[in-house]
């Protein structure tokens, strides 16, 4: 049943695309919670120039720039067919790029919503802005009082207690996570999908996106089959040079000793860890992503300001929709 | 009569306090431009408002600087400046983002130290031997301001772009990701790992990863920098007028400034 509806709306979706490859393809995507309040602001969080900042002019940007790369209608569909179709090619980059950057831009805001929506009368006023000495104040250690907007479904707070700690733990990994980038990118709440005879939804982690990047793992394995690529016609060539070919051997003998040495355990750059992680099989659904960039929090919060915009963002998290996505968790095997 | 000994004693101690002195300094702070006080009453006429203006340089640089003085404090960076500890931490991975505050501080000052007062009024031009040096390298002027623009506003996310003069004194236009510095190869960023790279691209880092591991000197020099950091542009134009901002700035370059850091055999 699922099936045919998703094959229904594929079909439904390249007969749109043909027609709107005549004009300009992409527009910027609608946010029904967000659009509505284009003129007064996310109460508590942006203020309407804050929003239009943070949200319309860049997808505007960002849109352009698609429509600049789609003139022959090669990049028709959603903004996730691009990106899936496009991650592996370099010559049409810009696609990729831009796609990604709306896409992730569009899943951080549908993640919010505006303070207190339930006391609608009570203004939420932005926060002073932040100056040069918020830098030096030293954590506020507040035992006894408890975190604020904690999510309320039951299945999520479980999930998330049970892969982090606590809730408390949770939102100081997720907002310094998001602190700690220092140019473009995204701090994200996934749910690992582990690949077997069924998908086995385990465990929930956070982690960063820089520029463009995707949490999934596919741009990964991409680089994985540049390497193999890379290195195999190294080989190649260094094989066509006996001298080489004899240095090489050698090489490749003392690395067989090697083997079984410890050394060998260990993982020892970045790129292999990714070949590692690649090999499992591994995907991760992202539930919740955080905009850590300066487009996001400088007009309302200033350069100073990112920590009061993270503690803001925090408080605007609709959990409702976040429980939403939830993939169904599965069974935790007893040993 | 002084002895020979009192003497290179009393020099000795001189030049330790000078030295003490200077290794007082563990808290960076701004830069005071040349400009500075008419940019912060006006902004810089057709590029920036003096908010925009207070944003970009006194509040960025200022955060940079508070940032790297807590990071360096009490370690054997701290008597350094933000150049020597940029060229200092720029092999360490460890030290990433000490290297981040240090060399955005650097570019940051580099891009503003190179704007006229006045865009308006702007008079100054690249010298003849530049001139030669970039219709060698691009054809033309105009393809040379085409090609660095069109750099610039392809960069996907924040960086910066350079005029390189290179170890042979040849010209180049190279794109920085973030704090991507024109000093050394490997801290140029000019590869962004998160959308789809070629070969190519794969074979510089490769190229980089053995030059670091044999220690290869980079003898690059920067002529000219241009941020593309969203806290200089985003407030007054917005993320999508990226472009027009590119062309404000082309018009505010201070050519005397860019001219002198040209090389020239004496």
């Amino acid at each position: 049943m699922l099936r045919s509806l998703q094959i229904g709306t594929k079909s439904s979706r390249s007969v749109l695309n043909s027609i709107a490859s005549q004009r300009s393809l992409h527009t910027v995507p609608k946010i029904e919670t967000i659009d509505e309040l284009k003129d007064t602001g996310l109460k508590g969080l942006y203020s309407a120039k804050g929003l239009e900042s943070a949200w319309y002019s860049r997808a505007q940007s960002y849109v352009n720039n698609l429509n600049k790369e789609s003139t022959d209608g090669v990049a028709g569909g959603s903004l996730e067919d691009i990106i899936s179709t496009f991650y592996k090619e370099p010559i049409k980059r810009s696609l990729y790029e831009n796609a990604s950057l709306l896409y992730n831009t569009k899943f951080a805001l549908e993640c919010l919503a505006p303070i207190n929506t339930f006391n609608s009368s009570e203004e939420v006023a932005l926060p002073p802005k932040a100056t040069v000495k918020d830098l030096l104040a030293g954590p506020v250690l507040n035992r006894n009082s408890a975190i604020s907007n904690v999510p309320t479904n039951n299945n999520l707070k479980d999930w998330l207690v049970d892969s982090f700690g606590s809730i408390v733990e949770f939102k100081t990994l997720l907002l310094n996570s998001a602190m700690a980038i220092k140019g473009d990118g995204f701090a994200w709440l996934v749910v690992e999908k582990l690949v077997r005879r069924a998908d086995v939804y385990e465990t929930m982690f956070v982690l960063n996106t820089y520029n463009c990047g995707q949490p999934n793992s596919n741009a990964s394995k991409y680089l994985d089959d540049l390497k193999l690529f890379h290195h195999t016609k190294e080989q190649e060539n260094k094989l066509k040079d006996p001298e080489a070919k004899l240095a090489y051997e050698e090489e490749q003998k003392k690395k067989n000793k090697l083997e079984y040495s410890f050394q060998n355990t260990l993982i020892e750059t970045v790129d292999e860890a990714k070949s590692i992680h690649h090999a499992t099989k591994r995907q991760f659904v992202p539930i919740l992503a955080i905009d850590a960039s300066p487009k996001a929090y400088l007009h309302d919060y200033g350069v100073f300001g990112k920590k009061q915009y993270l503690e803001r963002v925090w408080e605007s998290i609709d959990w409702d929709k976040i429980a939403a996505r939830l993939p169904q968790r599965s069974e935790k095997l007893q040993l | 009569m002084m002895s020979w000994k009192s003497l290179s004693q009393s020099i000795l101690k001189s030049h330790i306090t000078s030295v003490s002195k200077r290794s007082c300094r563990s808290i960076h702070t701004v830069p005071t431009l040349a400009n500075d006080s008419l940019w912060t009453n006006k902004g810089i006429p057709q590029l920036l408002t003096s908010q925009g203006y207070k944003l970009a340089w006194n509040d960025y640089q200022s955060y940079c600087a508070t940032q790297l003085s807590l990071l360096t404090v009490g370690t054997d960076l701290e008597h350094q400046t933000p150049f020597q500890i940029m060229l200092t931490t720029q092999g360490l991975a460890h030290q990433a983002s000490i290297f981040h505050y240090a060399s955005q501080l650097h570019n940051n000052h580099f891009f503003f130290s190179a704007l006229v007062n006045d865009p308006n009024t702007n008079t100054s031009v690249p010298n003849r031997e530049l001139v030669r040096k970039i219709e060698s390298t691009f054809q033309s002027f105009e393809q040379f301001k085409k090609e660095f623009l069109a750099k610039a506003e392809s960069l996907n996310g924040n960086g910066w772009v350079y005029l390189i003069e290179n170890a042979d004194k040849g010209l180049e236009i190279r794109v920085f990701n973030n704090e991507g510095s024109p000093y050394f190869y490997n801290r140029n960023q000019d590869v962004n790992l998160s959308s789809p790279i070629n070969l190519a691209e794969y074979e510089k880092l490769q190229k980089y990863q053995s030059n670091l591991n044999s220690k290869v000197k980079d003898w690059s020099l920067p002529l000219l920098g241009v941020s593309v950091w969203d806290y200089t542009y985003v407030y007054d134009y917005g993320a999508d007028k990226k472009k027009e901002y590119l062309e404000n700035v082309w018009k505010a370059i201070n050519w005397d400034v860019v001219n002198k850091r040209v090389f020239v055999l004496n």
